[in-house]
C-alpha cells in the first residue's frame, strides 16, 4: 500500500463519538512504551498499533518458546526461537507502516529504566513478575509518566490506571511479595482468553488517559469464566513510601548482580554493564558442552544437565535449575564472567 | 456484628479482638493477598490496631502477576 487513507483506516474509531477526529489526531500524535512482550504484551501492542498511536516500543528480555503460542498473538510455530520484542515488531510493522515501532531485546532494571522509557507518554504493562511493575511503578511516578498495570492468573485478570494524583501500584501493595508469595501462571495455568481480555481493557484504558478523558479509577478485578467484574476502589495512601514520600527505592537499587528466579523456575544471572557479548567468540571457546547453536541474538548449549541461554546484553537464563547457587557456578564455569 | 466481605454480609458473632485476628480466621493462606477495608489498603503490621466495627467493608484481593 503507497498511499495510506487515514480517515479509511481509522473510520470506525472516528464514528465512536469516544474517539472521533479529535481524538484519533491525539492518539496518532502520542508514544507508548509496552514493557514485557508476552501475552499481555502483544495483545496491547497489536491493538495499540490497529488503533494507530505515532509511536511503539516493545521491550522484552526472552526468546519465543512453543508453549507461548496459545496466548501471545503475535508469534507463529516459526518464530520460536527467536526474540519476542524484535519478531514482535516485525509483524506490527505489516499491520501499520504508518506508527514508529521500534522494538529493545533487553532486561528492564534499575540502570536502564529511565533511559528506555524517556519521551514516552504512557508505559503499557506486559510484564510477568512484581520486580519490574515496581521499577515501572517508581520511573512513573518520578517522572510523570502514567501507566497501566494489568496481570492475569487462571481464569482472572486485574488493571489499573496509575496516573497523577491517584493510588499507585505501592498504595495497592504496601509491602513486597516475598518470591513464591504469588501464584504464576506457570504453577496455575492461564485461559487464553484472560491476557487478551485484560490487555484490551488496558488499551482502553490507555487511549483515554492519551486523549485527557475520564478513565477508570481503582482496580478492576475480573473471571472470565464466572463473568464476575468487580471494581474496587480504594484511595491513595498518603504515607505510600514512593507517590506519598517519593522514595524510589526500586530505581536507586545498586546496578549489581542480579540474579532471580523467573515464573517458570529457571534462574536469570544479569551482569552489570552495558557492553555487549561477542557471542560467536564465546562459543568458540566453550568445551565439554552439548547441543550448541549460536545466531546474532543468542547463545545456547547444555551442559551438566542444564539449559543455558546467554543473550548479548550478557544476560543469561539457566533452565533446569531454581537454585541460584548452582545457575550462578554454571554462569562462571562455562561463560567465565 | 454485621460486615460485608467481599460485598456479601456475614454476621460475626463471637468475640473478635482485631482485623488480624479475622484475618487469620477466614484465610489459611494470605501470602499475595491484598486486604481492604473500607476503601483502604491495610498493611499487615496495622491489623492488629484496627477494631471491627459494625458495617465495614472488608474485600480480599488475590494480586495476580502473570502477564
Amino acid at each position: 500500500m503507497s498511499e495510506i487513507d487515514v480517515n479509511t483506516r481509522y473510520d470506525k474509531h472516528i464514528k465512536i463519538g469516544n474517539i472521533g477526529d479529535e481524538g484519533q489526531r491525539i492518539i496518532s500524535a502520542k508514544k507508548v512504551a509496552v514493557i514485557g512482550c508476552g501475552a499481555l504484551g502483544t495483545n496491547s501492542a497489536n491493538l495499540l498499533v490497529r488503533a494507530g498511536v505515532g509511536a511503539l516500543l516493545v521491550v522484552d528480555r526472552d526468546v519465543v518458546d512453543l508453549d507461548n503460542l496459545h496466548r501471545q498473538v503475535l508469534f507463529s510455530e516459526q518464530d520460536v526461537g527467536t526474540p519476542k520484542s524484535q519478531t514482535a515488531a516485525e509483524k506490527l510493522k505489516t499491520v501499520n507502516s504508518e506508527v514508529d515501532i521500534r522494538s529493545l531485546i533487553r532486561d528492564v532494571n534499575s540502570s536502564n529504566i529511565a533511559e528506555i522509557v524517556s519521551g514516552y507518554d504512557l508505559i503499557i504493562d506486559g510484564t510477568d513478575n512484581i520486580p519490574v511493575r515496581l521499577l515501572i511503578n517508581d520511573i512513573s511516578v518520578r517522572e510523570g509518566i502514567p501507566w497501566v498495570y494489568g496481570g492475569v492468573l487462571g481464569t482472572g485478570g486485574m488493571v489499573m490506571n496509575i496516573t497523577e494524583g491517584g493510588p499507585c501500584l505501592r498504595c495497592l501493595i504496601p509491602e513486597v511479595p516475598e518470591p513464591g508469595d504469588i501464584p504464576t501462571c506457570e504453577t496455575m495455568g492461564v485461559l487464553n482468553t484472560v491476557p487478551a481480555a485484560t490487555a484490551a481493557l488496558q488499551v482502553t484504558e490507555a487511549l483515554k488517559i492519551l486523549m485527557k478523558k475520564d478513565h477508570m479509577r481503582g482496580l478492576l478485578q475480573f473471571d472470565i469464566w464466572d463473568n464476575r467484574f468487580n471494581r474496587h476502589v480504594f484511595n491513595r495512601n498518603p504515607d505510600c513510601e514512593c507517590c506519598g514520600k517519593r522514595e524510589f527505592v526500586f530505581l536507586e537499587e545498586a546496578n549489581e548482580e542480579l540474579i532471580t528466579v523467573l515464573c517458570d523456575g529457571s534462574v536469570q544471572i544479569i551482569l552489570p554493564g552495558t557492553s555487549e557479548a561477542d557471542l560467536k567468540a564465546i562459543a568458540g571457546k566453550l568445551k565439554g558442552v552439548k547441543n550448541l547453536e549460536v545466531n546474532p541474538f543468542r547463545l545456547e548449549f547444555e551442559a551438566d544437565g542444564k539449559k543455558v541461554t546467554l543473550f548479548r546484553d550478557r544476560r543469561a537464563i539457566i533452565r533446569g535449575t531454581s537454585d541460584k547457587g548452582i545457575a550462578r557456578s554454571i554462569y562462571s564455569k562455562y561463560l567465565g564472567l | 456484628m454485621k460486615i460485608f466481605l467481599n460485598g456479601k454480609e456475614k454476621i460475626i458473632s463471637g468475640k473478635i479482638a482485631c482485623l488480624n485476628d479475622f484475618i487469620a480466621i477466614i484465610l489459611k493462606d494470605e501470602r499475595g493477598k491484598i486486604i481492604e477495608l473500607n476503601g483502604r489498603v491495610i498493611k499487615k503490621e496495622d491489623r492488629k490496631n484496627i477494631s471491627l466495627k459494625d458495617g465495614d467493608r472488608i474485600e480480599l484481593i488475590q494480586f495476580m502477576g502473570g502477564g
